[in-house]
């Protein structure tokens, strides 16, 4: 018997933050003492907090230690562990009063959350499925195989569980369709291709709680008819693919996979397909022409996945998230799933937070829970003081929320209605200094490249929308841009055959429909008002502030900035690249360098747009 | 089946050892409660060393008083 456990995090995050380093050392600090048989140490899936990594709990106190070195881990075991004292250097300290906090569900990035798909993530080792079980592992699968198909089915339409994947679609009733289909063969396939710039939630679950992913497919396969499974999960995921791994053999092992599953005469195996780096392909038909074998590009529908998916046959394609809720809806009951959310909108969703708040990482909290409930009470708020601008959620498909409705409740009709898209759960959140014409821009970058090019709405679309982007952020907007890329944004949206291109003009457009003035600042006054556009900006020193100190002319790469010692320097902005060095060498306290955007007179401009 | 024999019982390590001869469940013979009886069991008999094996796999990983399901 164990008297100590630590649970330190292997999540992604946590180990480029050295958290394999700190366990390394800790082992060895164990052995070193001979308390290997008394200190276990579990290395566990991601806990969320990522900004606060490596994280080290030591249970049964539940002392939670964050950004712990490798040269902290003596003091730990000597003092946390062996001790029963606090560290207390090394605990949360609340950024307001200041306080440290000893329990992580008194952490305010903890207290508002729900984690129910992330329920084991951070708290078991997820290569030991033993531990799955016993925190209620495949109890959902068994009363699954107890019930009926169309039983199951109807228990996952009445919790309400919709898509997490992106477009919300109702879970049962696309389970309805595969089950209605004809066909003995049928596929149950979890994407997990996760695309989105900066989204980790399906990563999370995969490393953490492979199981339950596992467990979800096997629920499924059972209400469809399925005998065979796939799991898409993209080549970057390295760790993610070696849990998953781990996970099939172990559940295998366990007779859990494979054939007459618990004695129930239901046969059901998963195979993992790794992706290869294309974002289309996490558009549900371009990812079974992968499986197949061929190009990855979307096709027309229907006929749908549901009735001609895999190899013809009906399949049913779910994201990782959904399934990692669906086991928890088949042991608990969909009324107590569908007790939590909004009315269209059942249970919780998993965000992955980051960009200008203070605590960046993994969230979850129930549907329902505003923007603002995210941005200030889990996310502590903007950094640095500075003004909140905008919520980007659903990533590169997903659009802007401004501060005028930062009281929205997260829920996917809500979203949908103010312009943007609940998307797969990234959630970037800018500041004043952002700008969303540049913003766009960068998202719209990541669509064109990763455009199949099949159909012309979206290739030529979004790469003339783009176009247009880069003249405004340039400094070569014109006055008709602003109509144009609205046209040309309604077209594509309209026109293309996939998801991809259908929601590519998204953050376009939320950003016209709630910045208007920052694009018409580009483009009729010449003016960048968030000081980012380098043709837009420039650089110059106040004379009557400057002390003379020469930092700036040092740091210069390209010697615009000229001036002797204790006389005021001056910027060449014939020569100035704009790269901002003199800006950031200036001293704080005098701030002689400024950066401005000043309004000129917009040229007409006769160049052609190809 | 896995495990050391000691006294004539096996020894349980992991959920899928079999706590004794009278446990079939394997990937080729499932026995349908395996989960049940892994959390409370033993359910096909009785034996308090069985009952007594399962505790300590859950023990030796439960690390904090809610780790076990609800």
């Amino acid at each position: 018997m164990y008297e100590k456990h630590i649970l330190i995090c292997a999540g992604t995050g946590c180990i480029s933050s050295g958290s394999l380093e700190v366990k390394e050392t800790l082992a060895g600090e164990l052995k070193k003492r001979g308390l290997q048989e008394k200190v276990r140490i579990i290395m566990s899936g991601c806990h969320g907090f990522c900004e606060k990594g490596p994280i080290f709990i030591v249970y049964p106190d539940d002392v939670f230690y964050c950004g712990v070195k490798p040269e902290d881990v003596p003091e730990l075991v000597e003092e946390s562990v062996l001790k029963g004292n606090l560290v207390e250097r090394l605990l949360y300290r609340d950024p307001v009063s200041q306080e440290t906090v000893v329990s992580h569900n008194q952490i305010m990035f903890y207290k508002q959350q729900r984690r129910q798909a992330l329920r084991n993530c951070g708290v078991i080792d997820p290569e030991n499925i033993d531990e799955y079980i016993i925190r209620g592992g495949y109890r959902g699968l068994k009363r699954a195989l107890q019930l009926a198909p169309m039983e199951v089915i109807n228990e996952v339409k009445s919790s309400g569980l919709r898509g997490r994947g992106g477009a919300g679609f109702p879970t049962g009733m696309k389970w309805q369709f595969a089950h209605s289909s004809p066909g003995k063969a049928k596929y149950i396939v979890c994407n997990a291709d996760e695309g989105d710039p900066g989204a980790f939630m399906d990563r999370s679950i995969l490393e953490g709680d492979p199981h339950a992913v596992l467990e979800g497919m096997l629920i499924a396969g059972w209400a469809i008819g399925a005998g065979e499974g796939y799991i898409y999960v993209r080549t970057e995921y390295p760790l993610a693919v070696k849990r998953l791994r781990t996970a099939i053999a172990q559940a295998e092992e366990y007779g859990l996979l494979g054939e007459n599953i618990l004695d129930s005469g239901f046969n059901f195996r998963i195979k993992i397909k790794e992706g290869a780096g294309a974002f289309v392909c996490g558009e549900e038909t371009a990812l079974l022409a992968s499986i197949e074998g061929r190009r990855g590009v979307p096709r027309h529908r229907p006929p749908f996945p549901a009735v001609e998916g895999l190899w013809g046959k009906p399949t049913c394609i779910n994201n990782v998230e959904t399934l990692a809720n669906v086991p928890l809806i088949l042991r608990r009951g969909a009324a107590w799933f569908s007790s939590v959310g909004t009315e269209g909108s059942k249970g919780t969703k998993v965000f992955a937070l980051t960009g200008k708040v203070n605590n960046t990482g993994l969230v979850e909290v129930p549907m329902g829970v505003t923007i603002r409930d995210i941005v200030f009470d889990i996310g502590g708020g903007i950094r640095g003081g500075k003004k909140f601008k905008a919520a980007q959620i659903g990533g590169p498909s997903g659009g802007c929320i401004p501060e005028e409705h930062l009281d929205l409740p997260i829920d996917f009709d809500s979203l949908t209605a103010a312009g943007a898209m609940m998307g797969s759960g990234g959630l970037v959140v800018v500041d004043e200094d952002t700008c969303m014409v540049d913003l766009a821009r960068y998202f719209l970058n990541f669509t064109r490249s990763e455009s199949c090019g099949q159909c012309t709405p979206c290739r030529l679309g979004i790469t003339q929308m783009y176009s247009i982007l880069e003249d405004i952020t340039q400094g070569r907007g014109r006055p008709e841009d602003i109509s144009l890329l609205e046209e040309l944004a309604l077209g594509v949206k309209k026109g293309s055959m996939c998801g991809l291109g259908q929601t590519a003009p998204n953050p376009v457009l939320t950003t016209l429909r709630y910045f208007r003035h920052e694009y018409e600042a580009h483009v009729l006054e010449g003016r960048c008002p968030a000081l980012v556009c380098k043709d837009l900006i420039q650089y110059r020193i106040d004379p009557e502030k400057c002390i003379g100190c020469q930092r700036c002319v040092k740091v210069c790469p390209v010697g615009a900035v000229t001036g002797e010692k204790k006389e005021p320097h001056a910027i060449d902005p014939e020569k100035c690249t704009r790269c901002g060095a003199c800006f950031e060498a200036c001293p704080r306290k005098v701030r002689a360098v400024q950066c401005v955007s000043e309004a000129r007179e917009c040229k007409e401009d006769s160049r052609c747009r190809t | 089946m896995s495990g050391k024999v000691k006294g004539g019982v096996l020894k349980m390590n992991r959920f899928i050892d079999a706590c004794c001869e009278e446990c079939v469940h394997s990937r080729k013979t499932p026995c349908e409660r395996f989960i049940e009886c892994r959390l409370s069991g033993p359910l096909c008999h009785d034996s308090q060393e069985c009952r007594a094996a399962r505790e300590a796999i859950i023990a030796r990983v439960s690390h904090s008083p809610g780790f076990r399901e609800q």
